[in-house]
């Protein structure tokens, strides 16, 4: 609704200053990229750039499932779940004990044809699913008291960090604390340090685009991301609990006074924000092969920053930012040193919230 | 409501409970003997990613430990007791530990801190509480600048090792040019820094891209291809990379899933452990490493191979003595010695350091002024990744062609 008075208000020409800034920027990066090509710091084979923009997809598919739990939560709750980042974390550990444990599969024999779809379909749920309970448990026991006793925002924002520093650090102590005289830990899945996946789907060139090699988990990636992001925008659209969450995202007073389970609700925002993770998580930990205490850091990092580049409470937001910092971080480095692949990143980040405060798609759940 | 509070009141008291029996249980190893017990302590990363470099350290460090207890390097006059402080690799972490440890005068030594970011940031904290600090392992050459005058380093630095890993490129590689990569660490980035000047000189063309990798050595960084895409852009057919094994194992994993098969990697002593190995899988295949530290398992010294027994006696022989297992052994004897000498105080012990002359088993100790070792007894070993394990490939200078 909000979209039909801002367009009735404002100046109706597309050359107005905002759109204007907008195709400047845009010719600025044209022009840079020009001369940078012609002048050989930017790579002129077609190849590289195709190379940077399939990686940048692929990772800005995990950003954008992570970012719908940061922005779900911050929709509902206005809270920043910064404990999101050990959600994503211990969906690797399930997925790598799903695979490890329950279908032994060996370093040596890595499973093949349907058995391999099986134990992929089964690790991402299971990773899901350990996401999602993690996700209710922590909104249970570390937001649902505070929520009662109508604590200030910076409660719930410290006590996010909180959780997330004890979940982190007992990950750690239960992976690698055995030789420091700590009594319990992983039943033998690994050392101290990362705990590495079995291979299961291939690592290795399937076929190429443009001289790229595009490796079987690349494709589970993009394919499962496509599909878990539709499947949620939808959820948020069209189903009763869609509609509670947006409901009460929008204002919980009335929301509640409508019939609203409040209650409910947020625990299903978690539930959702979680499962998404989860299967981030499971993905994530196949494709690079680890399971690690702070593995949750940087995706979960990414995620809040992709989250607010498409505004934040906004679930397409999410997604789109998502996406679109994959690629920025990939892009942003081909005319520069690597090392200015942060920079790059934040200052669009930053560049976008001076013309758009509330990020590119603005702060309602559901768009 | 009521029932709600005494549950809370019985959960408060369970917790005070456990605190209560942890502390008491620490109390319960106190040995009958009235000797003085004095402290080590051991800082390094001994959980997290890089544990793999450090653990077999702590490892040493705590069999010569409790040999020493146990009598069998004669009668010391005080009981020793070794404690790990855990600094994950991450420089954040150990400035508390430090002042914890340095503040408390029943610490007189410390061994480590292993790695070079978090020996720059303890360091001053230790030096002016006049505890001795001595590290196995930290590389980075500038650590000697800072004047600390109860710091050592019982071991060659990168001023020895990234040339070497250079030349190594330069001489036996011959690429058509090399891709330095290096994490943002203080060890990683010097490292990469000293190779490329190296490599410069050598006449090597040389694509940098320094520093680029984040937070090196927790492995928190995963996804490594925009790195891998920038280094398929400089079209080398060599990358030296300045780091640690969480970063470089799968780094090298991907770079061969990613098409990059015929890029030879070369990594220094941070990378050479058993976490690259995995982590790298198959694709660790062929990646040469540099490292102060030799094989102690090839050594003819009867003391080294007593160790060599020991250790594996103790923890099984699978478990990995390098890369720093026996370097770490040497500094716990040079405090073991110290002590058998009558020096329990840090000043005594720091005296003692200062004018060592020691046959360790893996090299001859003896300081310089600043805390170096000597020029001398400072080797650079070679190794290289054949078929998922580190094989000796010798001593830097037989490895590398002089001209």
């Amino acid at each position: 609704m909000a979209t039909t008075e801002r367009v009735a208000t404002g100046p109706r020409s597309p050359f107005n200053g905002k759109n204007l800034a907008w195709v400047g920027a845009l010719a600025a990066v044209a022009l840079l990229l020009t001369l940078g090509i012609r002048h050989g710091t930017c790579p002129s084979s077609g190849s590289i750039w195709l190379s940077y923009f399939i990686y940048g997809l692929r990772s800005g598919a995990i950003y954008a499932m992570v970012a719908l739990g940061y922005t779900m939560v911050y929709g509902v709750l206005q809270l920043l779940n910064f404990a999101h980042s050990e959600v994503f974390m211990i969906g690797t550990f399930a997925a790598v004990y799903t695979i490890k444990k329950l279908f032994g599969v060996q370093t040596n024999h890595p499973p093949t044809g349907l058995t391999l779809m099986f134990v992929l379909l089964v690790t991402i749920i299971f990773a899901a699913a350990a996401s999602g309970l993690t996700a209710v448990v922590m909104e249970r026991v570390a937001y649902r008291p505070l929520r009662r006793r109508g604590a200030s925002r910076l409660a719930y924002l410290i006590t996010a960090i909180g959780v997330s520093l004890v979940l982190s650090n007992l990950f750690l102590l239960l992976d690698g604390g055995k030789h420091l005289g700590i009594p319990w830990s992983w039943p033998a899945i690994g050392g101290p340090g990362a705990v590495n996946y079995p291979p299961t789907i291939s690592q290795d060139k399937w076929f190429s685009i443009g001289g790229v090699p595009v490796s079987p988990v690349t494709v589970l990636v993009m394919a499962v991301a496509v599909v878990m992001l539709i499947v949620l925008d939808q959820f948020v659209r069209r189903t009763r609990t869609g509609q509670g969450i947006r409901a009460v995202a929008e204002d919980p007073e009335t929301a509640s006074l409508m019939g609203v389970n409040v209650d409910q609700i947020v625990v299903a925002t978690f539930l959702v924000g979680g499962l998404m993770a989860g299967v981030a998580a499971g993905l994530f930990g196949i494709t690079f092969g680890a399971a690690q205490y702070s593995i949750g850091f940087y995706p979960g990092l990414k995620a809040f920053t992709a989250a607010v580049l498409g505004g934040i409470g906004n679930v397409r937001g999410a997604m789109l930012g998502g996406l679109l910092l994959g690629l920025i971080e990939q892009f942003g480095i081909a005319c520069t040193a690597a090392q200015w692949q942060n920079v790059i990143a934040f200052v669009v980040l930053v560049a976008v919230l001076m013309f758009r405060p509330t990020g590119i798609l603005g702060e309602q759940v559901g768009g | 409501m009521h029932r709600k509070r005494k549950l809370r009141v019985l959960g408060a008291v369970a917790i005070l409970a456990l605190v209560a029996a942890g502390c008491s249980s620490n109390n319960n190893n106190n040995s009958s003997s009235s000797k003085k017990t004095v402290k080590l302590a051991f800082f390094g990363a001994l959980t997290g990613s890089a544990a793999g470099l450090v653990v077999p350290g702590w490892k040493a460090v705590q069999l010569a430990v409790d040999n020493a207890n146990a009598g069998k390097y004669g009668n010391l006059p005080v009981k020793i007791e070794a404690v790990p402080e855990d600094t994950q690799g991450n420089p954040t972490v150990i400035p508390p530990l430090a002042t914890k440890v340095a503040n408390d005068p029943s610490y007189v030594g410390v061994i480590g801190p292993n790695f070079s970011g978090e020996s720059a940031a303890a360091g001053p904290t230790f030096d002016k509480s006049g505890i001795p600090f001595v590290t196995g392992s930290a590389t980075n050459p500038t650590l000697n600048a800072n004047n600390w005058t109860h710091w050592f380093r019982a071991q060659a630095n990168d001023n020895t090792q990234a040339p070497d890993m250079a030349n190594y490129i330069a001489k036996v590689l011959k690429p058509n040019c090399t891709f330095v990569l290096s994490d943002d660490s203080t060890y990683g980035k010097g490292l990469a820094q000293i190779g490329q000047s190296t490599l410069t000189s050598d006449g090597v063309k040389v694509v940098a891209d320094l520093g680029a990798v984040p937070n090196g050595g927790t492995g928190e960084t995963k996804d490594f291809s925009p790195y891998i895409t920038k280094a398929k852009q400089s079209g080398c057919t060599a990358m030296f990379y300045g780091g640690y094994s969480p970063e470089a194992g799968p780094l090298r994993a991907q770079m061969n899933q990613q098409g990059l098969n015929n890029m030879t990697m070369v990594v220094g002593d941070g990378a050479r452990d058993d976490t690259f190995l995995s982590s790298a899988g198959a694709a660790g295949n062929g990646t040469v490493a540099s490292c102060p530290c030799g094989d102690i398992t090839k050594s003819s010294d009867p003391a080294a191979s007593t160790f060599v027994s020991e250790f594996s006696a103790k923890y099984g022989a699978s478990a990995p003595i390098a890369p720093y297992g026996a370097d770490y052994w040497d500094i716990a004897m040079m405090y073991i010695n110290a002590f058998k000498a009558g020096k329990t105080t840090r000043a005594d012990i720091t005296t003692y350091f200062a004018g060592l002359n020691y046959q360790g088993i893996s090299k001859h100790i003896q300081f310089q002024s600043n805390g170096e070792l000597n020029a001398a007894d400072a080797k650079i070993y070679m190794w290289k990744d054949v078929d998922k394990q580190w094989s000796y490939l010798g001593l830097s200078t037989d490895v590398i062609p002089s001209s």
